[in-house]
């Protein structure tokens, strides 16, 4: 039993016969599978042991998190948790949804089992999950249903830091059994039991059929067995959508979208993402510590013209930290860095570079976001055009990303994932100290920063955003490019929305 | 005479001579540069009127013709400097371990043993992926195990040799080691040595292109054939060209460097007796 | 003999010492480490400080290693960093989908190498001689990432004849025994399974036959004209036998032991070489994994698979010279000297 680990049941000796006999007895049944290619590593079956939004999903949807970002409406929606309300500056307070059971059979979620998940993946040696909950002091039980959060300082963004993320498992099961609970006993209270996990091929997850969503609904058209497909490569993926292996195909590039067009049994469903795409400087590091250099830069790039051509139009020029995909966005900035190279020329110029130069060294991931080294070859081009001297590099990821974090890579083009609050990304890339990313520092930043994470008034709180985002926009510590469209496959039978995370909702999905 | 103009001797000569005259004389044939963007004219099919794309243009609008042209020199030089490195340094390494013997031998076969037991491909992936894109890191990463058959072969006619009189009569007479390697070793080895490095050249260029594949190859800033392979890959369907002229460009070269090689090895080693693997 | 024999598999200690030498320190001198790629974009430099204290990479390379060699004489390769799975579990779960697709491949390129072989041989410098060997070379020459892109695209995309990933469709149901599907099968008695998982296996293991076609071919027929100028051959050819007969009873048994022994050769160079077919179509093998752990420089998942690899490699090639060893004596004359 090496290659395939399923998810064996040696819980209840009764429940695990009944579930059996009902498996069985449904496999000779219609069962309606759902076949989704997942894109990221699927490495472990430890709940806290990996870090991505496809991951997170796939545990909510099993073991079940506290709820869930419903980016259409930018509403929290709750799945473990029916309520939460700011009680004080530094308190939430939230309650649990009363009688979900447990796959097992076992209770529903407690107070307790909150405490036990925020004590696992603090001291878990294998959790990498700690940072989004950096800014938690404590999580106090008021009764079995209701606990406090309490946060190290003033945090209106809890809901959306911990919602997506924050997966509750059994403090019970964890007891009894240590790790091995995530292995034979991976029992939560979501949508979804995992049936099988086979790290690095797939995940089969079985429809809980006693599951009703917080408002009722009865997911009764979801299908009955979800599969996880791990498909890296993204011609693969067209592929088995297009031959009908699979039933959904996520992440596709634009390029691969004329192979899903003018066909009957496929569709394309575009959604705009929150993946922010920027140019960064190192803010520290000679030449471009000039800001006159940086805005050149940023005068010097056609984003639209690369948008079209190069991106098939399947991206939104952003201007800011926060465009209109993402939460608090007021409209355009009042100044914004337009493509203009004649300025580009000038800023040049008075920065002491009449005849061309500076030279400058540029680096791209590769094969990390959405055409990453093409874009980062047009760039390049365009730099050249306005006079800069550019070294393009195309390091290897994990290099890439080794330097960026150090602080040692001068100027880059990367991507910041799931930002629709951006205070956290905003904090940890521009505020002072926040790391050496970008080195960028100012005091009237990190104030207004500050300042909006106190600010329960929503409207009160864009306005500060709108603010922060002139901020960056006028020093330039990074040139924002575009959030790119989430293009997802979809066979025909298939409905699905997809959100701006590139997650969604299986329960509120519908297989025909 | 018949012998030494075989269908593999013509086939082959064909292919090199036209991929050195693509690489000599391509920039003769279009106007384009290979690093040339133009985001107005991408994925233009093949064509021939004023615009002068003739075999199209890729993603970004650069000339397919162009970026061939800069394919064939930067596989033909990269595997030159390979076979140069490890012609070289194999040939020296196996000579030395052979004349010496005894417990340099010995440690030095260990060497090659370690070096022979690592997974080919692996060692290269690893170099590159660690110290990242550059001519120098691939030409190295790819020479690291290609020295080993010329070594062998060096090492068998030092260990002949060894024992000969008349080098034991040089030896007497002053000559120094690398008097007797150049003098005695290396005109022996030469024909062997170049069939060797005609399929290692060949293999080269499939490896390159490989790594360049999995985008580990040399930086963006040098096209070649692996890398335009990877990039038209997504293309393939509705621009067929960015992916299928680099792919036969790739299999000219190497199609034609077998064939001359087998054709050589035919000519100089008719029984197979050398083990050129 | 058995001394011989001995003595081989000693001296792939000292190899295995130097290969695992020769990771470490490159990985030493390689920028960056597991801690940073470990944690999510996110996480401040504390966690990533604390990753790398878990796992020890804040320790000097030479401890590291040290460490690494104590553990490994217990044969305990340790933990992987990415997967925070037993390195040596890992190992064996992937090693037989890499395994099958050899072999596959392998028996795939001698279908079709040894029969061209023979005929090249028997109608020696003809114009089909000349036709396969190009033919042969033209297999040799093929890039094997390009003609996978293309297979797929038509075989799978347009046709739909074939699945383009995976090893089995969900609800098909094997008992786990050595972890070669078809093997598992014919063990079940599942035959009606066969197809299926052949559908799955037949596009990597078709390209990474392209390559060997050329090399087997070529040594079918060397091997087969080496025989034929025996003097039992002449003998034969003079005392009127047919032709067939020959072939049958003279020529094939005899040139088969090397033409076996150059077949198992490429076995060790098909497992390992592998990789890319198996990144490039996603076949969840060794190659895959060792290509990921590479990606996030997962230091004891590199080394382990690295010792299977060179493990494997050697003991083949220890194994081809036992074979040939006891078959022909005129080598085993040759080795004594």
């Amino acid at each position: 039993m090496i290659c395939v680990r399923p998810i064996q049941l040696f819980g209840s000796a009764l429940l695990s016969l009944a579930t059996l006999l009902a498996s069985s007895a449904l496999s000779t049944a219609q069962e309606r599978i759902m076949t989704i290619t997942a894109t990221e590593p699927m490495t472990t079956d430890h709940p806290y042991g990996e870090s991505s939004a496809p991951v997170y999903s796939m545990w909510c949807h099993t073991y079940g998190c506290l709820g869930r970002f419903d980016h259409g409406t930018g509403k929290p929606v709750g799945i473990l948790a029916e309520k939460w309300e700011m009680i004080d500056p530094v308190t939430w307070r939230f309650t649990l949804r009363k009688g979900l059971k447990r796959h097992d059979g076992g209770p529903g979620p407690t107070s307790a089992d909150v405490v036990h998940t925020l004590q696992r993946i603090r001291t878990d040696k294998e959790s990498v999950h700690s940072s989004f909950v950096a800014m938690v002091d404590a999580i106090v039980p008021v009764d079995e249903l209701t606990f406090d959060i309490k946060t190290k300082q003033p945090a209106v963004n809890l809901v959306s830091a911990l919602f997506d993320r924050f997966i509750v498992t059994s403090a019970e099961l964890f007891a009894k059994h240590g790790r091995e609970a995530d292995k034979k006993f991976a029992f939560g209270w979501g949508p979804y039991r995992l049936e099988e996990y086979a790290s690095d091929r797939r995940a089969v997850l079985r429809k809980n059929r006693e599951w009703r969503e917080v408002d009722g609904y009865d997911p009764k058209e979801a299908p009955d067995v979800v599969i996880l497909q791990q498909m890296r490569e993204p011609e693969q993926r067209v592929t088995a959508l297009l031959n009908g292996e699979v039933q959904v195909a996520r992440l596709i590039p634009p390029q691969l979208i004329r192979r899903l067009e003018g066909r009957k049994d496929v569709k394309v469903e575009k959604t705009g993402g929150i993946e922010v795409m920027f140019l960064a400087f190192n803010n520290q590091m000679a030449p471009l510590t000039d800001v006159r250099l940086r805005k050149a830069v940023a005068h010097s790039i056609n984003r639209q013209l690369i948008v079209d051509r190069l991106l098939g139009g399947n991206a939104l020029v952003q201007d800011g930290m926060v465009g209109p995909n993402q939460f608090c966005y007021t409209g355009k900035p009042d100044r914004v860095l337009e493509y203009n190279p004649a300025r580009a020329k000038e800023l040049l110029a008075e920065a002491g570079y009449k005849d061309g130069g500076p030279e400058i060294d540029f680096y791209t991931a590769v094969g990390r976001y959405i055409s990453d080294r093409q874009v980062a070859e047009v760039v390049a081009q365009m730099l050249r055009q306005t006079g800069f001297k550019v070294r393009l590099h195309t390091p290897e990821y994990a290099n890439f990303w080794s330097e960026v974090r150090r602080g040692r890579s001068p100027f880059y083009y990367m991507g910041r994932g799931s930002v629709f609050d951006a205070s956290d990304a905003a904090g940890q890339l521009y505020g002072t100290g926040g790391s050496p990313r970008v080195q960028y520092s100012n005091p009237k930043f990190d104030t207004l920063l500050k300042q909006q994470y106190a600010e329960a008034d929503q409207q009160k709180r864009c306005q500060l955003w709108r603010e922060l985002n002139q901020l960056l926009i006028d020093d330039a510590p990074t040139h924002f490019m575009w959030t790119h469209s989430v293009i997802t496959g979809l066979r025909a039978n298939v409905e699905l929305a997809v959100e701006r995370s590139g997650e969604f909702w299986l329960p509120r999905s519908k297989l025909k | 005479m018949k012998k030494f103009l075989n269908a593999k001797f013509i086939i082959g000569a064909t292919c090199m001579f036209l991929i050195i005259v693509l690489a000599v004389l391509g920039n003769f044939i279009t106007p384009h540069g290979s690093q040339e963007q133009d985001l107005l004219s991408s994925l233009q099919p093949p064509r021939f009127d004023e615009t002068r794309y003739y075999l199209g243009t890729d993603h970004l609008g650069r000339d397919i013709l162009a970026r061939m042209v800069s394919g064939a020199r930067v596989s033909l030089l990269i595997a030159t400097a390979i076979v140069l490195l490890s012609g070289v340094f194999g040939v020296l390494f196996g000579a030395l371990s052979g004349y010496w013997g005894g417990v340099r031998d010995i440690i030095l076969q260990k060497v090659v043993e370690t070096f022979w037991a690592f997974p080919p491909i692996l060692l290269a992936l690893a170099i590159l992926a660690f110290f990242g894109q550059s001519l120098i890191n691939i030409i190295f990463a790819l020479s690291i195990q290609r020295w080993i058959p010329y070594s062998r072969i060096a090492r068998a006619q030092a260990l002949v040799l060894r024992n000969r009189e008349f080098v034991a009569a040089s030896q007497v007479m002053g000559g120094g080691t690398s008097w007797i390697i150049s003098r005695h070793i290396l005109p022996n080895l030469l024909a062997a040595a170049i069939v060797i490095a005609t399929f290692s050249m060949a293999t080269a260029i499939l490896a390159e292109a490989s790594l360049s594949f999995l985008g580990l190859g040399v930086p963006p800033e040098i096209p070649t054939w692996g890398g335009m392979l990877a990039e038209g890959r997504s293309y393939v369907v509705g621009a067929w060209w960015i992916a299928v002229f680099p792919g036969l460009g790739i299999f000219v070269t190497v199609l034609g460097l077998n064939l001359l090689g087998d054709w050589m090895r035919d000519l100089l080693d008719p029984k197979g007796a050398l083990n050129l693997r | 003999m058995v001394r011989a024999i001995a003595l081989r598999l000693l001296g792939v200690i000292p190899v295995l010492f130097l290969v695992t030498l020769v990771l470490f320190v490159l990985l030493r001198l390689a920028p960056g480490d597991a801690a940073d790629l470990l944690v999510p974009d996110d996480a401040g430099e504390d966690e990533v400080a604390r990753i790398r204290e878990r796992w020890g990479l804040d320790r000097p390379i030479l401890e590291q290693y040290w460490r690494f060699l104590l553990a490994s004489l217990q044969l305990d390769f340790g933990r992987s960093y990415r997967y925070g799975a037993d390195v040596f579990g890992l190992i064996v779960e992937r090693l037989p989908a890499t395994i099958e697709l050899a072999f596959i491949a392998l028996a795939l390129a001698a279908i079709v190498a040894v029969p061209l072989g023979i005929i090249a041989a028997l109608r020696k410098g003809s114009a089909l001689d000349g036709a396969i060997s190009v033919f042969a070379i033209a297999g040799v020459s093929t890039p094997t990432f390009w003609l996978g892109i293309l297979l797929v695209l038509f075989l799978s995309a347009e046709l739909n004849l074939l699945p383009s990933a995976g090893r089995l469709p969900y609800g098909v149901t094997l008992p786990h025994v050595t972890g070669v599907y078809l093997l598992d099968a014919i063990l079940a008695w599942r035959l009606d399974l066969l197809g299926l998982i052949s559908s799955y296996i037949i596009l990597p293991a078709l390209t990474l036959a392209f390559g060997m076609i050329g090399i087997i071919a070529r040594i079918t027929r060397g091997a087969i004209i080496d025989v034929a100028q025996e003097e039992f051959i002449t003998t034969a050819v003079s005392k009127g036998l047919k032709r067939g007969e020959i072939i049958r009873h003279h020529l094939m048994p005899n040139a088969a032991v090397p033409i076996v022994t150059i077949i198992g050769l490429e076995l060790g160079v098909l497992i390992s070489g592998s990789i890319i077919v198996e990144v490039v179509f996603s076949w969840p093998g060794l190659g895959t994994l060792l290509y990921q752990a590479i990606s996030v420089r997962d230091i004891p998942l590199v080394t382990g698979i690295v010792v299977a690899y060179t493990t494997m490699f050697i003991f083949i090639n220890v194994l081809i010279d036992i074979i040939y060893f006891m078959v022909d004596p005129r080598i085993r004359a040759s080795q004594a000297v």
